[in-house]
């Protein structure tokens, strides 16, 4: 049996502990272990961080969260009304160089999703918002 | 669950003095300057060495890396900055940016102090 929750937030970095919070309840009702549940939270929260900062710019907008699952995986969904951007078409950062050398360890958020869930999605909705699909398989 | 960022300051002396930041809560895109900006006081009236003691974070992201990413450019050339005891959560994010080989790690307090 599929279960669902949905949470809405505001667009900003003060709904980072909520959206982990959330999702952390979901995940708990998922039974999921403790280290998939940590690396979905780290996607989870890097992924909203880079709406607000990158999708958004800090303007004001809505985030709207859906958690998902069955016995097989946990689905997070991540809608946002920021102009479309697929951030998977980032270049990844090169993670060759020393990681000292760096200026600053930024860009490294879809990095960390992509290494921390078992698969990433993104589209374009009907609706025309962006959609971002983490989901780690459970078995 | 979500915890609001602590942080406390000690000073410590052993071969040298140190500046202690003890941390707990989670480190994230909207807490990390807090993190940046007690380090920045401590260095700027003169604190050269920092221990931060990463024990008690409960949460960290890229943007918790940045924090000590920047730290430990601030002291370098004068100074150093290790790190204590990171947290599970610390270090899953360490390690996949691989900046788990960069810093020096330790897990006893008073090894730590004796090592500046």
């Amino acid at each position: 049996m599929v279960q669902r929750s949905t949470l809405t937030l505001s667009a900003n970095l003060d709904s980072l502990g909520l959206a982990r919070d959330f999702v952390q309840h979901s995940g708990e009702a998922a039974r999921l272990d403790g280290e998939a549940m940590g690396n979905l939270l780290i996607a989870v929260d890097e992924a909203v961080t880079n709406i607000v900062t990158h999708g958004y710019k800090d303007a004001p907008g809505e985030i709207n969260l859906e958690c998902e699952h069955d016995a097989d995986r946990f689905v997070v969904r991540l809608r946002d009304s920021a102009p479309l951007f697929n951030p998977l078409t980032l270049a990844p950062p090169d993670l060759s160089e020393s990681p000292m050398e760096r200026d600053a360890p930024g860009g490294f958020g879809v990095s960390l999703i992509r290494s921390l869930v078992s698969d990433v999605h993104y589209r374009a909705t009907p609706a025309g918002h962006n959609e971002l699909t983490l989901l780690m398989h459970l078995t | 669950m979500s915890e609001t960022l602590r942080i406390a300051i000690a000073e410590e002396t052993r071969n040298a003095p140190v500046t202690v930041l003890q941390i707990s809560g989670d480190l994230d895109g909207k807490s990390y300057h807090e993190l940046e900006a007690k380090a920045g006081e401590a260095i700027a009236k003169g604190s050269t060495n920092i221990l931060l003691d990463l024990g008690g974070v409960n949460y960290m992201g890229s943007a918790g890396l940045r924090a000590l990413h920047s730290i430990s450019n601030k002291v370098k050339g004068s100074g150093q900055m290790r790190l204590l005891n990171p947290s599970e959560a610390v270090a899953r994010v360490m390690k996949t940016l691989g900046f788990d080989k960069v810093f020096s790690i330790h897990h006893d307090y008073e090894e730590a102090l004796k090592a500046f």
